[in-house]
């Protein structure tokens, strides 16, 4: 049994393993320690074989297209500034931190979507700006969101209908700073039950913004949209108090 | 300007764009170079030196210290997203070209441990018998399975893994040990 455990380490550094191979693999590690030496011992006699790499000079313009293409994919997960619209490969230094009414938001939201779907269609290298693929996008509705008491911050939110699943947009102005690890983070609830719904952290104006494709398994009638500021970004509930909220 | 990489990637996890930058600038050549390695090809070079940076930025916490000095960590997710992305195109380069620089104009390392290794360990792996070289190669830079070098050296599967550890240890044995750092 453990013999044949044995045999896969060479796949498993490799990444040879499919995943159920992968997972039962790292099982029979805990398990069995001579293979847990001889994967250390691979790694430490392979850790500065990158070295050995002869140095090749990458394109000039790599480092433009790649960090545009990196800070672009941030805004699906955390967003703190919504650039302008822009061809796809702009330098960031063109980039203005220019905050946009909501209509506009949204317009925007959509073409950062074609965006994404051109970046996912794979057309990375030397293309012109390219036509993204037409997406039609149903308006759902738009809620102002409501500052609790004592709080002087307001904020829009947005359902957009996209191919049948639903995306939040949520922007917020007059955010205080995020000290440490603090992000704001947008729930949805239903009926007092709360999901994540985007998190983000505020651009040096206390604005903000983030985007969110709804992906909650199961049929669910959303009742609330809020923001609350959490210590740290994996709150699986609220732990700070609800800035601004509104019945959806 | 000297900010420990440590100290860098906390503010990446803070979401300070020009942290990100400053480790890009100090490890691009290194991870395209390394890439381009393993791959033969600029444009996938290119393509996994994005798909490093892109799960350095959006994945918060992907590195820890528990997971080792940060470059080594970096060079190790570069090596392994490029082996996967040979094997997502299925053109696994099986020639074996060593020691082939592909530019015009010979190029310098940007990096002091990359130029103090990389001479020392290139010189070793020049030194290493046909054979060990190639294991090196196949296992380490092209990422085979064990069926695939077995195949590719007419030697019984079981024999593998231990072929491997003998070109390894044999190397080190063979790379001066100069510095020792303490990594920071």
């Amino acid at each position: 049994m453990n013999n044949n455990q044995c045999d896969l380490l060479v796949d498993y550094f490799n990444g040879q393993l499919d995943d159920i191979s992968h997972r039962k693999f790292e099982q029979h590690l805990l398990e069995c320690e001579d293979c847990r030496k001889e994967l250390t011992e691979l790694r430490m006699l392979t850790e500065n074989l990158p070295f050995a790499s002869e140095p090749v000079d990458p394109p000039s313009d790599m480092k433009d297209r790649i960090l545009a293409n990196v800070f672009q994919e941030k805004q699906e997960m955390v967003e703190t500034e919504i650039p302008e619209q822009k061809p796809a490969y702009r330098p960031e230094s063109e980039r203005k931190n220019r905050w946009l009414k909501p209509l506009l938001a949204a317009s925007l939201f959509l073409s950062l979507v074609g965006n994404a779907y051109a970046l996912l269609s794979k057309d990375n290298e030397n293309d012109t700006v390219q036509e993204s693929k037409v997406t039609i996008d149903k308006f759902e509705k738009t809620v102002s969101l409501q500052p609790s008491k004592n709080q002087q911050v307001n904020g829009t939110a947005m359902l957009i209908n996209k191919d049948g699943k639903t995306e939040l947009v949520v922007q917020a102005d007059n955010l205080k700073n995020v000290t440490g690890s603090q992000v704001y983070q947008v729930w949805l609830l239903e009926k007092g039950k709360p999901y994540r719904a985007g998190t983000f952290v505020p651009g040096s104006e206390g604005q903000g913004a983030v985007t969110y494709g709804i992906n909650h398994p199961g049929e669910h009638q959303w009742d609330t949209v809020a923001i609350t500021l959490e210590p740290s970004n994996d709150s699986k509930t609220p732990k700070g108090e609800i800035l601004l909220s509104s019945a959806l | 300007m000297n900010d420990t990489d440590a100290e860098l990637y906390e503010q990446v996890h803070l979401g300070e764009k020009q942290a990100l930058e400053k480790i890009y600038d100090r490890y691009e050549k290194l991870l395209f170079s390394l890439s381009y390695k393993i791959t033969g090809q600029k444009e996938l070079a290119e393509e996994v030196v994005q798909e490093v940076f892109i799960k350095l930025w959006t994945k918060k916490g992907i590195y820890s210290a528990s997971k080792g000095k940060f470059s080594s960590w970096l060079m190790t997710m570069t090596r392994n997203t490029s082996i996967d992305q040979l094997r997502k195109r299925k053109e696994i380069p099986s020639d074996f070209e060593y020691g082939e620089i592909p530019s015009e104009n010979p190029s310098v390392e940007n990096l002091v441990e990359w130029k103090e290794e990389g001479s020392m360990l290139r010189q070793a792996i020049s030194e290493l018998g046909a054979e060990q070289q190639k294991m090196v190669d196949l296992f380490y830079f092209k990422g085979l399975s064990q069926q695939h070098i077995a195949d590719e050296f007419d030697i019984p599967l079981g024999t593998v893994k231990g072929r491997i550890r003998l070109a390894l240890k044999h190397l080190k044995k063979m790379v001066p040990q100069t510095n020792v750092k303490g990594g920071k």
